[in-house]
């Protein structure tokens, strides 16, 4: 199902990738899965209209990762709504393979802060949730959700209740249910968010594994910088009210990226160069 | 009435869960004890108050002669079928009133007005329709047992949990698929709570309606044990009613915790 696009970013992801740095936010517009035109997105508060997102322009090519970093209630969360088409924009438009989203599509996945497993299935009742909505093959999606659990550390755990898993699991359970029904577009919304640090960091190099091979295109929304630069081909600093993009960072790391990744001065330097947009606070490192 | 066994038990035997069921049942045994010897001591009168011996007698006496059972079947049916109407309506209302919002707003000034109204009220009018047959007891006890499992599914139907309404929209939900797999499971707790209330409202509903006009019934047995002057088995009868009450209610728990079996999951590991 990936288009010669995607394989051919997928080439580019696992080569030294320094070209990927030449990139500008205007893109072609024929090669991105997703792109944000003129983006802009307005709500009442208790205090009148608030603009929460001021014309984004933003454009994710197939099978690229792309994270957006910026403190709480900068309106990143938004944008990701409108992109799942589970929210629409007050101007302007989200665009998936040239045609406008209007409502959420089957073929690209989402991640929500908090896991969302229902308490009343098990946890691959859950996983092959998505499949049995769908009216899909059962019996497949059982195994292969079998497998993909398996992969992600939870053997074991495919019987057991979501209440029985930590955090971590549940999060990685979620990763195997938006995987399963093969999105061309993973939507990730501070998915490692509720975790304590170190279990957060361990989760950053499984996504980095999963996602490289898997081949669908993420975006990530972060407030952790090194979260970012870490996961991220190319990463986008985001100013918070009016949510505008402040700058574009070309993450030129090698991968496939491990715990050594984090360890070269390419990645401090990178690290640093983000931070600088939350000097007087904001985002966490 | 003899045995004060229950005074020797050991110290040891009352720690646990044994020893708390065990004291329970010491306690009422205790009570039941005190209760003859005050009636005997004070030389009440047996009018107003049964010793225990004497109504164990009379249950004893009434249960082999026959009289009591088919009297206590049909007040069993009554609620029975009573309840599984009523709440059945009381759930269906419920959905499609929390599915067809306008609906429910349009109907929902006129449900507050009925419910505020005391249903045992309505019990002759009733009557007066549907006669002193079986009918008429069924019709109250649906009545009654209606607006608790209504406006629980209401109020469990209306917890919407945002996280996971989007992750069904998210996966292209049907209406129907989203009832199923979230809704519903969300509300079930509260929609239990108002079975529980209601099954307790079903025997009330049925004795009341007996009360007010019946041939057969143990609400029949109550007044004509009143009629006769007999404590005695006006105190079986209320025996039979606790614990016609009790199954009942222990038969709802015992369902709540067969389908929402995931609260008990969650409930057992804190």
């Amino acid at each position: 199902m990936r288009s010669a696009g995607s394989d051919e970013s997928q080439a580019r992801r696992h080569s030294e990738g320094g070209e990927l740095s030449a990139v500008s936010p205007a893109i072609n517009a024929a090669r991105s899965l997703l792109e944000f035109s003129a983006v802009s997105h307005a709500y009442y508060g208790a205090h009148g209209e608030i603009l929460a997102l001021d014309r984004i322009d933003l454009a994710i090519r197939p099978g690229e990762f792309v994270a957006i970093v910026g403190s709480s209630g900068c309106g990143k969360s938004t944008l990701l709504r409108i992109a799942s088409g589970l929210l629409a924009p007050t101007t302007g438009a989200a665009l998936f393979d040239g045609d406008v989203v209007v409502r959420p599509r089957s073929d690209v996945g989402m991640i929500f802060q908090d896991a969302v497993m229902l308490p009343w299935f098990t946890v691959i009742e859950n996983v092959t949730l998505p499949i049995r909505v769908a009216l899909g093959d059962l019996a497949a999606a059982r195994l292969e959700a079998a497998r993909l659990l398996d992969l992600v550390g939870l053997a074991g755990f495919h019987d057991a209740a979501p209440s029985e898993l930590s955090g971590g699991m549940r999060q990685r359970a979620a990763i195997v249910r938006a995987l399963l029904s093969k999105p061309r577009l993973l939507l990730m919304d501070e998915p490692f968010g509720a975790l304590d640090a170190l279990t957060r960091e361990q989760m950053n190099i499984e996504l980095a594994r999963i996602a490289e091979a898997s081949g669908c295109a993420v975006l990530l929304i972060t407030h952790s910088i090194s979260e970012a630069v870490f996961l991220a081909d190319r990463t986008f600093v985001m100013t918070p009210r009016p949510g505008r993009i402040a700058e574009e960072i070309a993450i030129p790391l090698a991968r496939p990226r491990a715990a050594e990744t984090m360890m070269s001065p390419d990645f401090a330097a990178l690290c640093h160069r983000v931070r600088r947009h939350f000097q007087s606070g904001g985002a966490e490192a | 009435m003899t045995g004060p066994a229950s005074v020797s038990v050991p110290a040891a035997a009352l720690s646990g869960r044994n020893g708390e069921r065990l004291a329970i049942v010491g306690i009422l045994l205790g009570l039941i004890i005190a209760w003859e010897v005050v009636v005997r001591g004070f030389d009440i009168s047996p009018l107003i108050f049964a010793k225990p011996s004497d109504i164990a007698v009379a249950m004893v006496r009434g249960l082999r002669s026959g009289l009591y059972w088919e009297h206590l079947g049909i007040t069993v049916l009554q609620m029975v079928i009573g309840f599984m109407i009523g709440a059945s309506l009381g759930f269906a209302l419920g959905v499609v009133i929390s599915e067809f919002g306008r609906l429910g707003r349009l109907m929902f000034p006129y449900l507050v007005a009925i419910q505020s109204l005391p249903k045992v009220a309505v019990a002759p009018l009733i009557i007066l329709w549907f006669g002193f047959g079986i009918e008429s007891k069924i019709v109250v006890v649906a009545l009654i047992t209606f607006f608790p499992v209504l406006i629980n599914t209401l109020s469990g139907l209306s917890i919407v949990d945002a996280a996971r309404i989007d992750l069904m929209r998210i996966m292209l939900a049907s209406r129907w698929q989203t009832f199923a797999y979230v809704r519903l499971p969300s509300a079930a707790p509260t929609i239990f709570a108002g079975l529980n209330v209601a099954v307790v409202l079903a025997l009330t509903g049925a004795i009341v309606a007996e009360f007010v006009g019946a041939q057969r019934g143990l609400g029949v047995l109550v007044l004509q044990a009143q009629a006769n002057l007999d404590t005695a088995a006006m105190f079986v009868i209320l025996i039979f009613l606790a614990m016609i009450g009790l199954s009942a209610n222990l038969g709802v728990r015992w369902l709540e915790r067969r389908v929402i079996y995931w609260a008990q999951r969650r409930e057992s590991e804190q």
